[in-house]
């Protein structure tokens, strides 16, 4: 039995090997990332196996996380992670700051502030994310589907103040403020992508059938647009934009082409050809 | 956070350094084993947001990473090295301090020691006195009876107390 024991002691040294804490919070970061970007989406009142044999699990003491935090150099991190934008590295130590300040908040007036500031938060990120990438801004949907969580989390807060018949007005004041301020963001943006996009198509000249798919996409826009849907309206302003940009280059590189050619004898570049690589365009953009 | 997320992260909380030791016991090269414990709870998260059932957190983690080592073994054939330089590679990477130096040398010296048992029954004992996992968790991981798990640890000590009296 004593040798057993001695085994056992032995074989439990293997314990010792050290792992890596910096690799562990950072894994646990990039797992909050991924959640974030890939969430669960349950029906109403369905409740998985998982969340039944997990309620067991006892969650990590808020101190124990920020000990952790600070102790492995993260403080410095959550700290420069303050000016992150969605799809930086240090995004995800700003969104585990948040969801730390959320979880140590108790009190529920506090709480639906609390996700308000986050909101304007994500709506600074998607002003700014507009500026740093212009037509193409990576981050935009993560941004815009946290500043939704913010909102639904304090609006749900607000009914249950409503409902203990607690003081909700002010609240709900700065919740339309920021919605408003969010709509007016990504209107002037989709106005923009559309304008650009409709001054793109002036620039062509052709038949109108070769460029069919393209005006689709302006008019998709545009119709987005009045009825207020400014993301979709503004994606296809961008999905026009785009091949038609492709487009405008085929056309110059075929110009191009003739121009070095020797006054176009030995080329067969025709104006055939110029509407071909138009139609290329279009295979890009099916593709 | 919703609960899903909250418990799943929690479980990476209570989970996760013991997997990544799991693996790296497994593959002993510590980049390897980070890799391999990042896919590991990424799949893991993947089967969740699929709505996929999963009866028990702790095992389902081991059984994915289980089968992750043996798809990285596949793909790439094992390195032809021994235990002894296996334990030296387990010692070689810069400790910061002595005390870490010699965790890592008994940690190394457990692992020779294991190595005397079959590969089967070398994990079986690492995840009951390692892992410190019930038989029957254990039986569910490896799709073995709980009677099995019982008699190679009975086997695997015997085999063990025998070399102990040699050395």
């Amino acid at each position: 039995m004593f040798e057993n024991f001695k085994i056992k002691r032995k074989i439990r040294k293997l314990k010792n090997v050290p792992v890596g804490g910096q690799f562990l919070l950072s894994l646990r970061n990039k797992l909050i990332a991924q959640m974030n970007s890939n969430p669960v989406i349950k029906k109403e009142g369905e409740r998985s196996n998982f969340i039944v044999l997990t309620d067991k699990l006892k969650l990590m003491p808020i101190p124990l996380i920020i000990a952790l935090i600070v102790a492995l150099g993260g403080g410095g991190a959550a700290v420069a992670s303050q000016n992150s934008l969605p799809g930086d590295t240090l995004y995800s130590v700003k969104v585990l700051t948040e969801d730390i300040r959320e979880a140590v908040t108790l009190n529920t007036k506090a709480k639906a502030n609390l996700e308000i500031k986050f909101a304007n938060e994500r709506l600074a990120e998607i002003k700014k994310t507009f500026e740093k990438n212009g037509a193409e801004p990576k981050g935009l949907d993560v941004a815009l589907s946290r500043f939704e969580k913010h909102i639904a989390k304090a609006n749900s807060i607000i009914e249950k103040r409503e409902q203990g018949g607690e003081e909700t007005e002010g609240l709900k004041e700065k919740i339309n403020e920021i919605k408003l301020q969010k709509d007016s963001e990504l209107k002037i943006e989709a106005e923009k992508a559309i304008n650009e996009a409709k001054e793109l198509r002036q620039g062509m000249v052709g038949e109108p059938d070769s460029f069919k798919q393209y005006d689709d996409f302006i008019a998709k826009a545009q119709e987005a647009f009045d009825q207020g849907h400014y993301v979709q309206a503004r994606q296809h302003a961008k999905q026009a934009k785009d091949a038609l940009g492709r487009v405008q280059r085929n056309i110059e590189r075929t110009k191009e082409e003739i121009k070095n050619s020797g006054n176009g004898k030995n080329s067969t570049t025709t104006p055939e050809k110029q509407k071909e690589n138009g139609n290329k365009g279009n295979n890009d953009q099916e593709e | 956070m919703n609960e899903v997320e909250k418990n799943f992260l929690s479980a990476f909380d209570k989970y996760s350094a013991a997997i990544l030791r799991h693996i790296y016991f497994k593959v002993s090269n510590i980049d390897i084993a980070e890799d391999l414990a990042q896919e590991t709870f990424f799949k893991t998260w993947q089967y969740v947001v699929a709505g996929k059932e999963i009866k028990n957190i702790k095992t389902f983690l081991y059984t994915v990473a289980g089968n992750l080592v043996i798809d990285h073994y596949r793909q790439k054939p094992r390195a032809a090295i021994s235990l002894d330089e296996a334990s030296q590679k387990d010692i070689s990477y810069e400790p910061k301090q002595e005390k870490e130096t010699e965790q890592k040398i008994s940690a190394a010296l457990a692992k020779k020691y294991l190595s005397y048992l079959e590969e089967e029954q070398r994990e079986i004992v690492y995840m009951r006195y390692v892992d410190e996992m019930s038989i029957k968790e254990i039986s569910e991981i490896i799709s073995k009876t709980p009677n099995n798990v019982r008699v190679s640890i009975h086997r695997a000590m015997k085999i063990l107390r025998e070399k102990m009296k040699n050395v």
